[in-house]
């Protein structure tokens, strides 16, 4: 397992603009809040705070990790991030350039960056053979028919499909695994740079996962590809990310390291997901739960730190203050709580 | 967990049976029902199309010697009508008028009203409240009176009685492609479509289109029948064809006064109406299960 500090890739790509330092991808300040809506004249009674101020970056070449639980905003990232719902704010830079009006084009980013979803059967059209699904994008950009066929052929082989086997069947003759195949198949036809995989193996199989898995190694080895790979499955996560990234509430409460993080997380809810990922050793069994209730309403999400209302180590500070993402141990690594930050007020923080 | 990871071979497919080519055609000319209702349907077409070589080619030439024959009168074998006109011609020529106001209404309502369902539906949001608000309006008048009210207001004839059935049938078409697009729109594909960097346009005429046409293909065959009956229904009224014209409604409206007379005469145009529209309906039955299958 490789654990090294991620490996700026060699820039072989000819669309390296800013060399291995500039990250792939910036993101400043996503924020998208879902109005709710109620009665005939569809008056705005509440909003759902889904993703709120979130800020990061993905190296070149590196695998980061997003975790968190259900509902904390991580496929509505993904999605904000692929210009498929329309972010309230925020700043995104591919590799140096501003997209947006005067800057990157919609339309380019979406072909450096692609996307994976959970549903291998929701994304795949059920009336199109699969080599029509992943030749799609490209044939209606007008390449040949003769080029987009061999195209395809030779993206369902790097994917491990047999061309003359499954090219010409349609999507519900094939099983999760193998049209989870076919939609990487259709992301890599768009060559792009990073692929955003939200919950890509979730739905499969441990045995199956794991081939998927595999196969996502050797294609980022091969390709040269950034992967942001979205999951609750911690364990997967650690398997496959250099960094890793906790989403609470549409919040970013941890990031740094992957080893870092799972050695010494610094937030009290990592520390809490992490406990609980169930261990393989029967002896260690988890007799309390590390983490009682349900996440709060995002629709009136608490004062100051989101976390507060199920933290052990709450005080009354944390309802008055928004914990700032800062840097714990060392610049890689940072944490939003206030018991790492010097002088919040916090009992347990450093002076 | 490393050691389980590295050791996972590769997927390896079993050998499937080839495709057949269409199998909704085939699933379609399988079913005797549908067969049966096409093969009549198609034999009404052939007996309008063919109607000036297999009749006396003359509608509205009657005999006033010859008024309301029975069935089965040599040389008549359908018998006349009230003004000795013979009813096998009139029956024929009628076919003409019947099928266009049955088809055209449909068809125009699946232009406008389809269009307006799939703009309503993959756009949503603000769109789609103003197109379905709009369409919530026209729900509130019962269809015939509708349909009614713009053919007085456009006069007797066929064009009005096409574009007041189109304006009839235009609603409910937009809600069904609506409900259909909708469904779609929210399917994955067409979100890993629309990030591919495909135009919405395309990704409508390839993605949605292909998805929704099948259900919106067998509801309009069934207004199809809705038609011709409500066709008929506004000649009765005086409102479609006028008189001389053949058509199935105005011949049932006029035959109306010989039922003590001649009564399986009157119920002639009755039954084509009937054979007709039940036609319709058996092959949108026939349709939906042959396309159902697929979605699995």
């Amino acid at each position: 397992m490789a654990r090294t500090a991620p490996a700026a890739a060699p820039s072989l790509d000819p669309r390296d603009r800013g060399g291995p330092l500039q990250p792939l991808l910036i993101v400043n300040g996503l924020v998208k809040h879902f109005p709710i809506r109620s009665g005939p004249m569809g008056r705005r009674t509440g909003t759902v705070h889904a993703v709120d101020g979130v800020s990061f970056h993905v190296t070149k070449g590196e695998v980061l990790g997003v975790v968190g639980e259900s509902g904390c905003g991580k496929s509505t990232m993904a999605r904000l991030l692929m210009h498929l719902l329309k972010a309230d704010a925020a700043e995104l830079i591919l590799d140096g350039d501003v997209v947006g009006p005067g800057g990157l084009a919609v339309g380019e980013l979406r072909r450096q960056v692609q996307m994976v979803f959970q549903d291998s059967h929701a994304s795949l059209n059920p009336r199109m053979t699969i080599a029509d699904c992943i030749g799609f994008a490209p044939r209606m950009r007008g390449a040949s028919r003769r080029e987009v066929a061999r195209n395809v052929d030779q993206l369902l082989e790097r994917v491990g499909l047999a061309p003359g086997q499954f090219a010409h069947r349609y999507p519900h003759e094939l099983s999760g695994g193998q049209r989870q195949r076919v939609n990487i198949a259709r992301a890599l036809a768009q060559q792009p740079r990073l692929i955003i995989l939200d919950e890509a193996v979730s739905a499969l199989d441990k045995s199956v996962e794991a081939q998927i898995l595999n196969l996502l190694v050797s294609l980022k080895a091969e390709l040269g590809l950034t992967y942001m790979f979205i999951s609750h499955d911690l364990n997967v996560v650690e398997y496959i990310s250099d960094r890793i990234l906790v989403m609470y509430l549409g919040k970013v409460v941890e990031l740094g390291p992957v080893e870092a993080v799972y050695s010494r997380p610094r937030h009290p809810y990592t520390r809490a997901l992490l406990a609980s990922k169930p261990s393989h050793d029967p002896r260690k069994r988890t007799l309390a739960p590390p983490i009682t209730g349900d996440p709060p309403n995002p629709i009136n999400p608490p004062s100051g730190c989101r976390f507060r209302t199920r933290c052990a180590f709450a005080e009354p500070v944390c309802e008055r203050t928004v914990p700032p993402l800062a840097a714990v141990d060392d610049a890689q690594h940072a944490a939003a709580c206030l018991m790492h930050q010097p002088g919040s007020g916090h009992s347990e923080a450093p002076p | 967990m490393n050691k389980l990871l590295l050791a996972a071979p590769a997927a390896n497919a079993e050998p499937v049976r080839p495709r057949q080519p269409n199998r909704m055609l085939g699933r379609l000319l399988r079913d005797k029902t549908t067969v049966g209702a096409m093969t009549v349907f198609l034999l009404i077409v052939a007996m309008a199309v063919l109607a000036p070589w297999i009749t006396t080619g003359e509608p509205y030439s009657g005999s006033a010697l010859e008024r309301l024959k029975p069935i089965g009168s040599p040389g008549h074998l359908l018998g006349t009508d009230e003004l000795g006109r013979d009813m096998w011609t009139r029956l024929a020529y009628g076919a003409r008028l019947s099928l266009i106001s049955g088809a055209a209404p449909v068809l125009i309502a699946l232009v406008v009203g389809g269009g307006l369902g799939v703009l309503a539906g993959y756009a949503g949001g603000r769109v789609n409240a103003i197109i379905m608000r709009t369409m919530d309006i026209f729900y509130a008048f019962p269809a015939v009176l509708l349909a009614i009210a713009v053919c007085a207001v456009m006069g007797a004839g066929l064009d009005s009685t096409i574009i007041s059935l189109g304006i009839v049938f235009v609603p409910s078409l937009v809600r069904v492609t609506e409900t259909a697009t909708t469904r779609i729109r929210s399917m994955d594909y067409i979100d890993a479509a629309r990030a591919s960097g495909v135009s919405d346009l395309q990704i409508i005429l390839h993605q949605v289109l292909p998805n929704i046409i099948g259900p919106v293909l067998v509801y309009a065959a069934s207004l199809a029948s809705l038609a011709i009956i409500l066709a008929a229904g506004l000649s009765f009224l005086g409102l479609g064809m006028p008189p001389p014209n053949a058509d199935w409604g105005q011949m049932l409206n006029s035959l109306r006064q010989a039922i003590y007379v001649e009564p399986w005469l009157a119920a002639l145009p009755g039954l084509m109406i009937f054979i007709t529209s039940a036609c319709f309906n058996l092959m949108s039955d026939g349709l939906r299960s042959a396309m159902d299958v697929q979605d699995g």
